[in-house]
């Protein structure tokens, strides 16, 4: 593959740049239902994706038949051509090209273990989900993808990156009194079949979890302090800060925060992270879809606005470098700029001052989805669980959890953050109709007050 | 090809089935007024399931060469599945539906960046400014071929539209999505910066009384609550709310579900479904009682019954899952909904995970929605929440909108219900 792209790019004329990024691809997908081994299937593919710049504009062509390399060049160069009937008059900040080889580090790669023996032990997993009286059934999804990526471009990159990426997620059904309820829990990352090593640990956590979600109850609503878990508060560095701070949402208005660079606009407790670089995590990689090198970026440094997330196109038009965070779900995707792994920095207080003094406010656990506007910097989140908090203390459980606020506002009223910090929850991110893989965390946080719906 | 694949596989397995699809796309979007994408793709692989002593494997390819690669890999998944006594579909006659609107095929870059032009066009007509536009056109060609006698091709096209208009800090969003390409994209655009013009100013509000729901939102609600309701997999494995619930009264007599596979040009209309099964028109809701649930050959085999024509793909990679073609309401009574003295029109609302698909509870915040006096839309609303509980508004039901609205697998008419809106 690697010298078929490379000699049919030495032989493009008449573009001011090309890039090409391709794939080959192996995939693994075991599910089981209850105890059925529902579907064991395996699968192969390949593609490519071609951007030209022409006349300042971009065409884009994408096929999945290496045979139509050639064609999709001519087509994408013709694309551009239409496309400078009313360009963006698109300039590319500078980067260096790089010429590098990256395997990702697995203990063990999944071409190395029989498929037999990732069904018997996805199996053994889902019988060692507990026989409840109250737990009705149970899913298993595991899956692996590995193979190899090109990125290459008329300025010289050549990267070559042998990837592995495996996910094991597992939901657990509860019932009783005709109501169905259900938790799940998930990991993903650059890991290789050792991903199912100690699994039985969170099996019996989201066991746990869908029994618990039996004997909550709803919460009361009205504005309230809460102190929300590592999964929470990355949900809120993720939806509410690092859309707002996606060059391209805010190059065209649709941020909250576009004037606000290093204004204040967050307690001097909140410190956000966008790191693509951190090992194995499900939101990392070691170039974006346009070779520049994964970085860290301070995005909130103790309050304070500090940087956007760019594609070398957003970097040209805001007059700075580009930050490695153009991505793509696919070498059918054009590329655009998305996160990697979103945080909070951790604090310093204890998890029992951050609920010392609360006379009645929420503790909020995991996420269970949520939306945000950026360009007004309203969100909404709902949560898995959580507890009331009375007089400091945990107590009853409470479902259906929705949080509503206000990015900027919310922000202001971060009080504290604990030391203990996990950064990991992995998920797909979706924009503009491309999904990509991402996760997010930080620290256990309390927010002096809130809307609590539901 | 095809066959040559097929009669390999079944070297070494009782049955088997190969699906091919190809596809080409060409897609156009904006940014404010200047073209940010112009794209080509061209897509298309096989999906190949083998059935050996009634367990059934799985494995997909893109590249022919990896064909041997993917019999051997699909037979080895089927020893590892579990024994269900599964068998192929067998070929039966189906009704021939049209499915390709033949003037897409003469659309090429040039026509579909022109018609992104009139899209904008549109908005600036309206009165608004263009914040976002996209127009796509997919040409596809699907085969299935099984070792039952089922040999059946289709085309298909799908066209697609959408547009955000941008009136001040309001925006109006519009969008089209069907297989006919019969639609006025100036008309799209203007009607998206409409409702961008009718949003300036909007505010939160409280508010108990008459709630119109728009159809856009009511099929976010069917596609979360009822839609995994009616799966036949869901029902067998007990984790559908209306397991064991056919006859039952589930929603107000005024109400008639069909699941339709035969509505012209609509995003699920087929002749057939991704197995070679006819596809079929049925109720799912009969005057309110629970009348039938939706089937692949797979879950109908495990529960004794045919399968219903709803075993649909997602693309190549993916085995047939349950999904609905076209999902049509017939209610029994129409009125204008809108000649009220006072009533809220809920056009859009957004953050449907807090939606609970099991007990049917929401707190929906309304993204666009107005007040609705003497037949005209007055005061926007925005930023407030929607609350209540879906299966009761579908047992209470107090009116039907007097004309229908097709969007995208939904078609029907537009609702009124009593319920509550709680301002911030």
């Amino acid at each position: 593959m690697h010298d078929t792209l490379e000699r049919v790019l030495n032989n493009v004329r008449g573009v001011q740049f090309i890039e090409i990024n391709a794939v080959e691809n192996f995939t693994n997908a075991i599910t089981i239902k209850g105890k059925e081994v529902k579907l064991v299937k395996t699968g192969s593919s390949v593609g490519f994706g071609v951007r030209v710049l022409r006349n300042n504009s971009w065409g884009f062509a994408a096929s999945n038949r290496v045979e139509d390399l050639e064609a999709c060049i001519k087509s994408a160069k013709k694309l551009a051509k239409v496309s400078s009937k009313r360009s963006l008059n698109v300039k590319l900040a500078e980067n260096n090209p790089v010429s590098d080889v990256v395997n990702d580090k697995v203990r063990i790669h999944p071409s190395d273990v029989a498929i037999e023996d990732k069904v018997r032990r996805c199996r053994e997993l889902s019988k060692h989900a507990k026989q409840e009286k109250h737990i009705m059934t149970t899913d298993i999804q595991f899956m692996e993808g590995y193979g190899t990526r090109y990125y290459l471009n008329s300025e010289g990159a050549d990267i070559v990156h042998r990837f592995v990426r495996s996910s094991f997620v597992f939901e657990a059904f509860s019932k009783k009194e005709g109501k169905v309820l259900s938790a799940d829990e998930r990991d993903a990352g650059h890991i290789g079949v050792e991903i199912l090593d100690g699994k039985e640990e969170l099996v019996d956590r989201a066991v746990g979890m869908a029994l618990l979600l039996l004997q909550s109850e709803l919460p009361s609503k009205g504005r309230m302090p809460v102190v929300i878990d590592p999964k929470m508060a990355g949900v809120l560095a993720h939806e509410a800060i690092g859309h707002a701070c996606e060059a391209d949402t805010v190059l065209t208005g649709k941020s909250v925060l576009e004037k606000k660079m290093n204004c204040r606009i967050g307690s001097r407790a909140v410190t956000i992270v966008d790191d693509a670089t951190l090992p194995k995590l499900f939101g990392s990689y070691p170039y974006d879809a346009e070779g520049t090198k994964a970085q860290r970026k301070v995005l909130v440094n103790e309050g304070r606005l500090k940087q956007f997330l760019h594609s070398r196109e957003t970097a040209a038009k805001m007059n700075t470098s580009p930050t490695g965070n153009a991505r793509a779900q696919s070498t059918d995707s054009f590329p655009i700029v998305r996160m990697s792994n979103t945080f909070f920095e951790r604090g310093d207080a204890s998890l029992d001052e951050l609920f010392s003094g609360i006379k009645r406010g929420i503790y909020v656990h995991g996420m269970r989805g949520g939306v945000t506007e950026t360009n007004t910097g309203y969100f909404q989140f709902a949560a898995e669980y959580g507890y009331l908090i009375e007089n400091g203390e945990k107590t009853k459980p409470l479902r259906d959890i929705v949080l509503v606020g206000n990015i900027l506002r919310t922000l202001k009223r971060v009080e504290m953050a604990s030391k203990e910090f996990r950064v990991g929850n992995p998920g797909l991110c979706g924009k503009a109709g491309q999904y990509v893989p991402v996760s997010d965390g930080g620290p256990y946080l309390r927010i002096g007050e809130i809307l609590v719906g539901g | 090809m095809m066959e040559k694949i097929l009669n390999k596989s079944l070297r070494y397995v009782d049955q088997a089935e190969l699906f091919h699809s190809s596809s080409k796309t060409i897609l156009a979007r904006s940014t404010l007024d200047k073209i940010e994408t112009l794209k080509t793709l061209y897509a298309s692989g096989y999906g190949l399931r083998v059935v050996k002593n009634g367990a059934i494997g799985f494995s997909y390819f893109s590249d022919e060469k990896h064909a041997e690669h993917a019999i051997k890999q699909a037979v080895k998944t089927a020893k590892l599945s579990k024994k269900e006594r599964y068998s192929l579909p067998t070929k039966k006659r189906y009704r021939r539906v049209k499915t390709l609107d033949r003037s897409y095929l003469d659309i090429d870059e040039n026509k579909l960046v022109n018609q992104l032009f009139l899209l904008m066009q549109g908005v600036e007509e309206g009165g608004a400014e263009p914040n976002q536009a996209e127009v796509s056109v997919t040409i596809s060609h699907t085969h299935i071929v099984n070792s039952e006698g089922i040999d059946v091709k289709a085309d298909d096209s799908l066209g697609f539209a959408y547009v955000v208009a941008k009136k001040k800090e309001a925006t109006g969003s519009e969008y089209f999505l069907s297989k006919s390409c019969g639609f006025d994209m100036e008309d799209v655009g203007r009607h998206a910066a409409a409702i961008a013009n009718k949003s300036v100013g909007a505010k939160p509000v409280t508010f108990g009384g008459d709630i119109i729901l728009g159809v856009d939102a009511f099929q976010e609600f069917f596609g979360v609550v009822i839609i995994p309701a009616i799966n036949g997999e869901n029902v067998r494995r007990k984790k559908s709310i209306w397991t064991d619930k056919i006859g039952e009264t589930v929603m107000s007599e005024s109400v008639t579900i069909y699941d339709d596979p035969f509505i012209p040009w609509g995003i699920g209309t087929s002749s057939f479904d991704d197995e070679g099964v006819p596809c079929t028109r049925k109720p799912i809701i009969d005057r309110g009682v629970l009348h039938s649930f939706l089937y692949d050959t797979r879950t109908a085999n495990l529960v004794k019954k045919e399968s219903t024509g709803n075993g649909f793909r997602s693309g190549f990679s993916g085995l047939p899952n349950i999904s609905v073609t076209n999902i049509v309401m017939k209610p029994k009574h129409r009125e204008n909904v809108f000649d009220t003295e006072k009533a809220v029109y809920v056009r859009e609302l957004m953050g449907f995970h807090n939606l609970n698909p099991m007990t049917g509870d929401f707190a929906l915040s309304i993204s666009t929605g107005f007040f609705v006096e003497h037949g005209e839309l007055t005061k926007p609303i925005r930023g407030c929440m929607l609350v209540g509980n879906f299966f009761d508004i579908m047992k209470n039901i107090k009116g039907f909108h007097k004309e229908d609205v097709i969007r995208g697998w939904y078609r029907g008419p537009k609702i009124l219900f009593e319920g509550r809106i709680v301002g911030k």
